[in-house]
């Protein structure tokens, strides 16, 4: 295959990513609004895998002050999913709005996934899911921008 | 504005709504879900024989005697909160340590299948003064025996690594004294509104969901000590 056609077929996998990375963030932003609302009702939503869910969605670490952070986590995956889809129909600033913003989740998911394995001794279901769609995302965004950059 | 632009603000703007939407629709829900059986329990509690509130005799409790703090938890074995708790209050109790006596009721829920023979299996290994044990390993295991094929030879097989006899056990499971125990604790929770698990009561008083959390319990206990 020549370089030419290499970089087309590279080219036409760049919205395919974002729509990817749209995806994504509505998984991530069902999980959100889904422990939000446990948060608001009171709430301790049961874990089936890890088996901290009381520990960690109990914690100090799950608002910030009367916001809890679900509900933080619920407004960025909104953004990233607005920005992701505007991405994948061109709307080329949106790219790097969408990658620093993923950039800054990736930060705060690392710091949370910290905080649970050595403050609090404990996961939680819904937490490490949406640990993993911003990994994913971060992936896709940084994958599209690699692309972008050849 | 592009016709392009316009249908991408419009889709943009149906996500916002149904995730806005949804949220608020399962809030009302969960709300209304959760005044519904409270307004039910308290009628049927109303219902109740003052003796109804006694429960269980005698409880199971771990802890001093002397202890100034009781903390009561209406549990059952198969809900995925009460199980995640009951690392907290094991905390909880090295914390405080004779300050603190725990005195479990069994409360299982008719929704979780297994519930009921495992709430037997520990009042059985109770009778063979196991109970605590039981209940720990039933916690320690909870992912494993409500889904195997035959629940009932797991919850023997846990006896087994107990050092119970399984003869007696198993006899005991399916007596009048276990069934008359958890009879017994489910009336005491209901004449005290008990509607789901895990319930917490702190030297009688009804801890809020909010606060079956480390941070919370610490708070409620602190607070039970300096009132005495």
């Amino acid at each position: 295959m020549s370089t030419t056609s290499q970089v087309a077929d590279a080219t036409r996998a760049r919205p395919t990513l974002y729509v990817t990375a749209a995806v994504l963030s509505l998984i991530g932003l069902a999980d959100s609004v889904y422990l939000t609302v446990e948060h608001l009702v009171g709430e301790n939503a049961g874990c089936v895998v890890a088996r901290g869910c009381a520990e960690v969605l109990g914690s100090n670490y799950a608002s910030i002050g009367p916001l809890p952070i679900a509900l933080i986590g619920a407004l960025a995956y909104f953004i990233a999913f607005s920005l992701a889809l505007l991405a994948a129909f061109d709307y080329r600033r949106c790219e790097l709005f969408l990658l620093l913003l993923v950039q800054a989740m990736f930060a705060v998911t690392l710091w949370l996934l910290l905080v649970q394995a050595f403050v609090l001794h404990a996961f939680c279901d819904y937490c490490l899911l949406s640990a993993a769609v911003t990994v994913l995302l971060t992936v896709t965004a940084l994958t599209s921008q690699i692309i972008r950059s050849r | 504005m592009s016709v392009k632009s316009r249908i991408l603000f419009v889709i943009i703007g149906c996500v916002f709504l149904c995730a806005l939407g949804s949220g608020y629709a399962l809030f009302h829900y969960k709300k209304q879900r959760f005044l519904n059986a409270k307004a039910d329990v308290a009628e049927a509690a109303a219902k109740l024989p003052a003796s109804a509130k006694d429960g269980a005799k005698p409880p199971h409790v771990r802890g001093s005697s002397s202890a100034t703090v009781t903390l009561e938890e209406f549990g059952d074995f198969q809900c995925p909160p009460c199980g995640d708790l009951s690392g907290v209050l094991q905390k909880l109790e090295q914390d405080y340590g004779t300050q603190l006596r725990f005195v479990f009721r069994q409360f299982p829920m008719p929704m979780h299948l297994h519930a009921m023979e495992a709430a037997r299996a520990s009042e059985a290994a109770g009778l063979q003064e196991r109970f605590w044990e039981m209940h720990d390993l039933l916690y320690q295991n909870r992912f494993a025996w409500p889904r195997s094929h035959d629940v009932r030879a797991d919850l023997i097989g846990l006896a087994k690594s107990l050092g119970i006899d399984v003869d007696r056990f198993e006899k005991d499971m399916n007596s009048q004294q276990v069934k008359e125990r958890i009879a017994a604790d489910q009336l005491r929770g209901r004449s005290l509104g008990v509607d789901r698990t895990p319930i917490l009561f702190i030297n009688g008083r009804e801890l809020p969901v909010s606060a079956l959390n480390p941070p919370g319990l610490h708070a409620a206990v602190d607070e039970a000590l300096t009132a005495k």
